[in-house]
């Protein structure tokens, strides 16, 4: 005979069997977790009623258990309801749960039901002779089963997040005699229940987050598209009564340029030089908004960038010889993908900074590929560096700021939006611009592109 | 250098009457004599054209054509004049505040003959004024 009342033992499984009558049944139950793990394993989304079903049966035929039930907790009312049960006759489960409805805390149920002991002590609950202890059934239990009597139940809660979600409960005709490997058996397939109700909390938690990420994600987008055009549409309509002003100014400067009144005069250079520095504001603002404004047909393009740089340094001749400036050109850069304009404009604006903010007699800007192995292999990093005033670490991101300026006018004239435009553009294809600088020292910024895939046509192969 | 031809008909499609002062004050200092016939809206310059054409008078030399009019857009007007057997032939200029490269397409495709940006100020609104009524009897 087996030696019956020992306390549960993790190792339990793992001794060796005694007795071939023993490795039989070992054998047997060691299938047995096999079945329920492989049910459980296959219903990794599933639902719990499903998982509690294909876990109760292989369970009790082992057992010998000759009633069954797996129960959980529903909210808010906490309802004691039946997800799977073995043995009991038919529309047991119906009855109980739909017309019965227990609840925890109602006066209809007892704590002597076994269930609820171990729902409520969070233990494992085993009672080898009923007769000996105070044990509760409901009514409709005790119809259920007839003229059969209990002799041994074990129940054992389900425990998730240290609350007590439920339990399976396991009821015994004859007495029945607790041994380890039983024990260990009804722990391992309470941990399987136990532990596909937290996955499916957890899903259902990530599912839930998921979404709602989705949806401010969107509403995020739509905000965003809505604030572009409203800068674009009103830096449009502000520019035409600039437009207005600036025009009638003009004939009024002229006609009293005949006056040679030099108080007059000097104001009307103010007003001049202050729309002039309003339409600059306003053209600004307008790139800006153009920046993130879809132009779905020319987002991806295929950009030679040694011919765009080529195109910005006769673009800037006048303003290179003016200044006795430099640009030294890489030979050879990769194919690059965007919009030709917008990318365009990166370069001239980071080239054309290179050479405004720079004191040194010979102004130089030079452009190379960085290479690095931590690199982004879907993308392609540039360098601009120059020999120019160089940024304190304190501006390094302020620098990239709408209207952000660190000169006065009178040292370097600018709206201060070019790096935002910039950056904006950038963002727009994932790609990030980083400032290398010390002031007196020069600056190097990096800026990444989205690299000419030429894999595309290769895949298959 | 070609004397700029000193009388000429224009229609000048704009509702913002700034302009149309700044335009009529540059056709004035350049001495440029001739016909306005103004039109606020776009349909207006259709019916300007299409009364011209029934009483059989003589049609504008030259057209100016704002883009952003209300209803009838300036690109509905010029697809109007540039599919009419009658007017298509009238040099049409587009004079916009609109400095965007797809709009200064869109423009030249529906046969716009010149794209020029409005100015910013009387000097250079002069000097525009200038090249188009000369340019007008050069096509």
């Amino acid at each position: 005979m087996q030696t019956a009342n020992l306390p549960p033992n993790e190792d339990a499984l793992y001794k060796e069997p005694v007795t071939l009558l023993n490795s039989g049944k070992t054998l047997k139950r060691l299938k047995a977790i096999e079945d329920i793990s492989y049910a459980c394993s296959n219903l990794f989304t599933s639902d719990l009623v499903t998982v509690a079903h294909n876990v109760l049966k292989p369970f009790c035929e082992l057992t010998g258990t000759d009633y069954g039930v797996v129960l959980l907790l529903k909210k808010p009312e906490e309802q004691i309801y039946i997800v799977a049960s073995y043995g009991f006759p038919e529309k047991f489960e119906e009855t109980y749960n739909n017309k019965l409805k227990f609840t925890l805390h109602s006066k209809d149920v007892s704590e002597s039901w076994p269930s609820l002991r171990s729902i409520f002590k969070k233990q494992i609950i085993l009672i080898k002779n009923t007769e000996t202890m105070n044990v509760g059934y409901s009514r409709f239990f005790r119809q259920s089963i007839g003229k059969n009597k209990i002799s041994s139940i074990a129940s054992v809660p389900i425990v998730v997040n240290n609350h007590s979600v439920g339990a399976i409960t396991l009821y015994f005709k004859k007495q029945h005699e607790f041994d380890d490997e039983e024990l260990s058996f009804i722990k391992a397939t309470t941990n399987i229940i136990t532990g596909t109700i937290e996955r499916n909390h957890l899903l259902e938690a990530a599912k839930k987050s998921e979404l709602e990420l989705k949806q401010a994600n969107e509403v995020l987008k739509q905000v965003n598209q809505e604030l572009d055009s409203f800068v674009y549409i009103a830096s449009h309509d502000l520019r035409e009564p600039l437009r207005t002003i600036e025009s009638f100014v003009s004939i009024l400067q002229a006609k009293l340029s005949n006056n040679n009144d030099k108080e007059q005069s000097g104001y009307f250079n103010r007003i001049v030089n202050a729309t002039q520095r309003m339409r600059r504001l306003i053209q600004d603002l307008t790139n800006l908004a153009r920046a993130s404004r879809d132009n779905k047909d020319k987002e991806y393009e295929e950009i030679d960038l040694n011919n765009i740089l080529t195109e910005i340094q006769f673009e800037l001749t006048a303003f290179i010889q003016s200044k006795n400036a430099e640009i030294i050109l890489p030979d050879r850069l990769p194919k690059v993908m965007g919009d030709r304009e917008k990318i365009s404009s990166v370069l001239k604006n980071l080239i054309a900074n290179g050479i405004k903010f720079n004191k040194s007699k010979t102004p130089r800007v030079c452009v190379s590929l960085s290479e690095d192995a931590n690199f982004d292999p879907g993308k392609v990093c540039i360098c601009v560096e120059d020999n120019g005033i160089g940024i304190e670490k304190d501006y390094q991101e302020k620098i990239f700021g709408l209207f952000q300026r660190l000169h006065s006018q009178d040292e370097y004239e600018g709206t201060g939006a070019g790096l935002a435009i910039v950056k904006k553009i950038l963002e727009k294809y994932g790609c990030a611009i980083w400032v290398e600088s010390e002031k007196g020292k020069g600056s190097k910024f990096y800026f990444t592109l989205p690299r000419m895939q030429l894999r595309k046509y290769s895949d298959h192969g | 250098m070609i004397t700029a031809e000193k009388n000429i008909d224009i229609l000048i499609v704009e509702d913002n009457q700034d302009d149309v002062f700044l335009t009529k004050y540059s056709l004035k200092t350049l001495n440029i004599t001739g016909k306005i016939f103004l039109a606020n809206y776009g349909q207006n310059a259709i019916e300007i054209l299409n009364n011209l054409l029934e009483k059989n008078e003589k049609l504008p030399d030259l057209i100016l054509l704002d883009m952003n009019l209300p209803k009838l857009t300036g690109l509905e007007v010029l697809q109007q004049i540039k599919s009419n057997q009658s007017m298509y032939l009238i040099p049409t200029v587009i004079f916009t505040s609109s400095d965007s490269i797809s709009d200064m397409k869109n423009c030249y495709e529906h046969g716009a003959d010149l794209y020029i940006k409005k100015p910013n100020n009387i000097n250079e609104y002069k000097k525009i004024m200038e090249y188009i009524t000369r340019y007008c009897f050069s096509i």
